[in-house]
């Protein structure tokens, strides 16, 4: 049927357009020939040949004898007319070609035109046309032609189209109403087929087939779908079985955990008692005295072990009484009164429960002291809600040096492990406060040391500290002798100024022996601030004529040529001692040297970042490399009547203030010692 | 300022007590030039009037006795009193052989100081009036021709006349000429006054 259709339109199709399409072709061809094969042609010829003039001549001859319809125009290059039938149109473009025009002719009259446009040697125009009618009446022609064609088409289209529907539906509507009936469960409905072979009469018997075998399959079916509800009420049954079990095995399972939970509970308060021993342990070695550490292990104990109220006893020896020295409780536990008279109260040895610890040197544990017969706190306790209590010594020794208790708000059962691991932290306690003592005794004899050699250095200056007093002490005696001659003379001005001189130096006086009282003193240490070029020059005040009295050129070269000097935290009199040490050394050992110059020089500045340096540097005989790490130790000493104190001395103090100190031999001859501290980060300008 | 007519120079490193002496010095109405070190001292411009100089043995740089020794190579002939604070014996000594007016250990009595200056100053205003006789004597003995200078030295070696126009081969009149020319221009007015010029000029006498 499309074939036939496809046939049908072309057909159609050709027998309009293949006639209009001739006619089409020869009416063109006739145009071309007009105008480019003769005439144009000619005249272009004769204007070659004839000039402007010759062609205007040729051209207005035969306007004469032009058909009706005609137009030919010869104009010059501002397009006024030289010859022709026409005034040159204004709708010509500017570009020679063939065009299609219209041109208008006066008088509200127009002509459509195709016309040709030449362009002439010299600017000339020619323009040649033939009015258009024939070509518009062919393209009309043309279109209606297109139209008839396309009815006709349609009108077969639509007859095929309807003949070709009723063949293929009603059979299709035959299958899909059997589907619908399959869908609603009749399997027994079939598709009226005919007897056809196309495509549709296939698609239906194929469908009745399948409706055959569907039947067949089902009956299989329902006969499964009972052996499955029976598998399915048998499962049920053994899922009831399975439940009895489960809850069998749940209760079992609740004891052994139960079990599990209490040995985790234990643990647990086995590894609080161990974390306690163990933070009380790293306390102790962290601490400085037993008042900082006490009240942090009486909370670490009640905070890990769960008790509400801790205090510590120290053994008062004048009244042979124990004493509260410090109470801690939990910040929700109040219990002011019971506070207040554990600290008011003091117990004799076996008396309440910190007596009794005393005089057993064991711990105790008292379960509910409400009920105690010797726990004489007994009544403010219960009070206090306060129950579960025990105690503890802290031994050193055979010595009770004090004992620590703790309260609970519950009743507890005695518990020996805790007991036992107190006893430990107690003695623990005990060890701490011996060896707090022993570091005390060695600092004393430490700073008793230093003092010595403190002492001992300024002996060795007696004579320069003798003369470094003269001087003021010279100069007074010649500024008042002076005042009293200016006053002989009444001469007030002049004596005011001499006693104004025995002031001053008196002062100096006062402030050199006070210098020297201060280094003598054993007062203890006490850091500040300070500037060392300052302390430098207050040694140098009282050792610089031991220094020239030796025959010794001294050159301070401080610091202060840097406009700044960083200051150092550090005890004023060590520093002091430390520096005069060297320099002493120093002025000693080119003493005893033979001849060649003397100087001794002592340099401060900045090294290292923030570390401020002081060297001491002489031209003695320099340092054997051998006993340069022996220098600084104790008793080693080079000097006839040394005590071999004084470097090692020196080497703590400086260490003590956090910096280092150390001897170095000089390239060419002598030694330099030199130390560095650190600085605080303020500078003074 | 115009002259003065006697100087006191302290030299003492110590600036305070260097400034008291200077104070105690001043009180006594003498003029008083002070400076820091030994150097210093040498180099500076010193009037030409009586003069004496307080000196510290220890001094940083040139001492003072090494100062003393200086002075005393160069002629400077100025009276030294010395001051210090641990004076021993043999310095003591070496100063004192050395010329030193005096040695006084500090603290000194202001009296003792102001005598020793006094003395020093006293001492070198004579020394100073000695030399300038002396050079006047230079100054006339310059003065005579040669041929009186010859005179000279033969009436101071106490020839006659009639000798010494032997001597010279002249005769008696004219060496009275130049004698009688002698006395004037030395200003001597007499034979024993003119010999103990040519002594102190340490004139030779032929023989």
């Amino acid at each position: 049927l499309a074939l036939v259709y496809i046939a049908l339109s072309v057909l159609a199709l050709a027998l309009f357009a293949i006639p209009l399409w001739y006619g089409w072709r020869s009416n063109i061809a006739t145009f071309r020939e007009y105008v480019h094969g003769n005439d144009m042609q000619r005249l272009m010829d004769i204007f070659d040949r004839e000039g402007a003039k010759g062609l205007a001549t040729a051209i207005e001859s035969q306007v004469a004898r032009l058909p009706g319809g005609e137009i030919m125009i010869f104009a010059d290059a501002a397009k006024a007319r030289l010859a022709g039938n026409l005034a040159w149109p204004a709708e010509v473009p500017d570009a020679p070609g063939t065009y299609g025009l219209v041109i208008s002719l006066g008088g509200g009259a127009t002509m459509r035109v195709v016309a040709a446009h030449v362009r002439l040697p010299g600017g000339y125009h020619l323009l040649m046309g033939r009015e258009s009618v024939r070509f518009e009446s062919l393209v009309e022609r043309f279109w209606y032609g297109i139209v008839g064609a396309m009815v006709i088409v349609l009108a077969l289209g639509a007859v095929i189209g309807w003949l070709s529907h009723r063949a293929l539906l009603s059979e299709v509507d035959e299958i899909s109403r059997t589907a619908s009936a399959i869908v609603k469960g009749d399997l027994s409905r079939r598709v009226a087929t005919r007897s056809g072979s196309d495509e549709l009469d296939t698609l239906a018997r194929t469908v009745n087939g399948m409706l055959e075998q569907l039947a067949s399959q089902n009956v299989q079916l329902e006969g499964e779908i009972a052996v499955r509800r029976q598998a399915e009420q048998a499962l049920h049954r053994a899922h009831d079985n399975l439940e009895v079990l489960v809850a069998e095995r749940t209760r079992e399972l609740v004891v052994v955990n139960e079990t599990l939970r209490k040995e985790i509970t234990e643990r647990k308060r086995a590894e609080q008692r161990l974390m306690a021993q163990h933070a009380v342990t790293q306390m102790l070695a962290e601490a400085g005295t037993l008042e900082e550490v006490t009240p942090k292990i009486l909370q670490t104990v009640c905070e890990l072990l769960l008790w509400d109220f801790g205090a510590l006893w120290r053994i008062d020896r004048e009244a042979g009484v124990l004493r509260c020295v410090e109470v801690w409780h939990k910040e929700s536990v109040e219990v002011p009164q019971f506070e207040a008279i554990s600290r008011e109260s003091t117990f004799m040895p076996g008396i309440g429960l910190p007596g009794r610890v005393w005089s057993s040197h064991k711990p105790a544990y008292i379960p509910d002291v409400v009920y105690d017969a010797n726990f004489l706190r007994a009544p403010i306790a219960a009070r206090a809600g306060l129950h579960a209590a025990f105690a503890f010594p802290i031994l050193l020794g055979g010595d009770v040096l004090g004992v620590i208790e703790f309260f609970s708000h519950e009743i507890r059962q005695p518990d020996q492990d805790l007991l036992e691991m107190m006893a430990t932290i107690g003695s623990q306690i005990g060890q701490f406060i011996e060896r707090k003592q022993a570091e005390n005794a060695l600092h004393h004899a430490q700073m008793e040391l230093v003092h010595v050699t403190r002492v001992t250095t300024l002996g060795e200056l007696t004579a320069s500290i003798a003369h470094e007093i003269n001087q003021p002490l010279g100069a007074i005696v010649n500024s008042a002798s002076a005042c009293l001659r200016w006053l002989d003379a009444q001469k007030l001005e002049e004596a005011r100024r001499s006693a104004a001189r025995v002031i001053a130096e008196g002062h100096r006086a006062g402030e050199i022996i006070t210098h020297i009282r201060a280094l003598a003193s054993k007062a203890p240490p006490r850091k500040d601030w300070l500037d060392i070029n300052e302390t430098v020059r207050e040694v140098i005040a009282f050792a610089g004529s031991a220094v020239q009295r030796n025959g010794i050129a001294l050159e301070t070269r401080l610091s202060d040529d840097v406009h700044y000097v960083p200051l150092i935290f550090a005890d004023r009199i060590q520093m002091q001692q430390v520096i005069l040490n060297l320099i002493i050394n120093a002025i000693e050992a080119m003493s005893g040297a033979g001849d060649g110059p003397r100087e001794l020089l002592v340099r401060s500045g900045t090294a290292e970042s923030q570390r401020v340096l002081v060297a001491v540097r002489d031209s003695g005989p320099g340092l054997d490399p051998k006993n340069l790490d022996r220098l600084f130790d104790a008793f080693y000493t080079t000097k006839a009547d040394g005590l071999g104190m004084g470097l090692a001395i020196c080497r703590s103090i400086i260490a003590a203030h956090g910096g280092r100190l150390w001897a170095t031999a000089n390239e060419d001859r002598g030694a330099t010692f030199q130390f560095t501290l650190p600085t605080g980060s303020e500078r003074v300008a | 300022m115009t002259e003065p007519d006697r100087v006191v120079f302290v030299v003492d490193d110590d600036a305070s007590l260097r400034e008291s002496l200077k104070d105690l010095i001043r009180s006594v109405g003498l003029q008083v030039e002070a400076f820091a070190s030994a150097q210093e001292f040498l180099h500076s411009k010193r009037p030409d009037v009586p003069g004496c100089l307080v000196l510290d043995v220890r001094l940083k740089g040139v001492s003072g006795l090494d100062l003393q020794k200086r002075m005393a190579d160069a002629d400077m002939e100025i009276p030294i009193i010395f001051i210090t604070g641990h004076g021993d014996i043999p310095m003591t000594v070496q100063a004192m052989k050395a010329g030193a007016v005096e040695f006084l250990t500090k603290p000194f009595r202001a009296q003792d100081l102001l005598d020793a200056v006094q003395q020093a100053l006293e001492r070198d205003r004579n020394a100073r009036e000695q030399r300038a006789k002396v050079e006047e004597l230079h100054s006339r003995y310059r003065s005579l021709t040669p041929r009186e200078r010859e005179v000279m030295s033969l009436v101071v070696a106490g020839l006659l006349n009639k000798q010494i126009a032997g001597d010279l081969g002249t005769s008696e009149a004219s060496v009275k000429v130049h004698r009688q020319h002698v006395m004037e221009k030395m200003a001597a007015g007499s034979l024993a006054e003119l010999v103990r010029m040519a002594d102190k000029l340490g004139i030779p006498t032929p023989n």
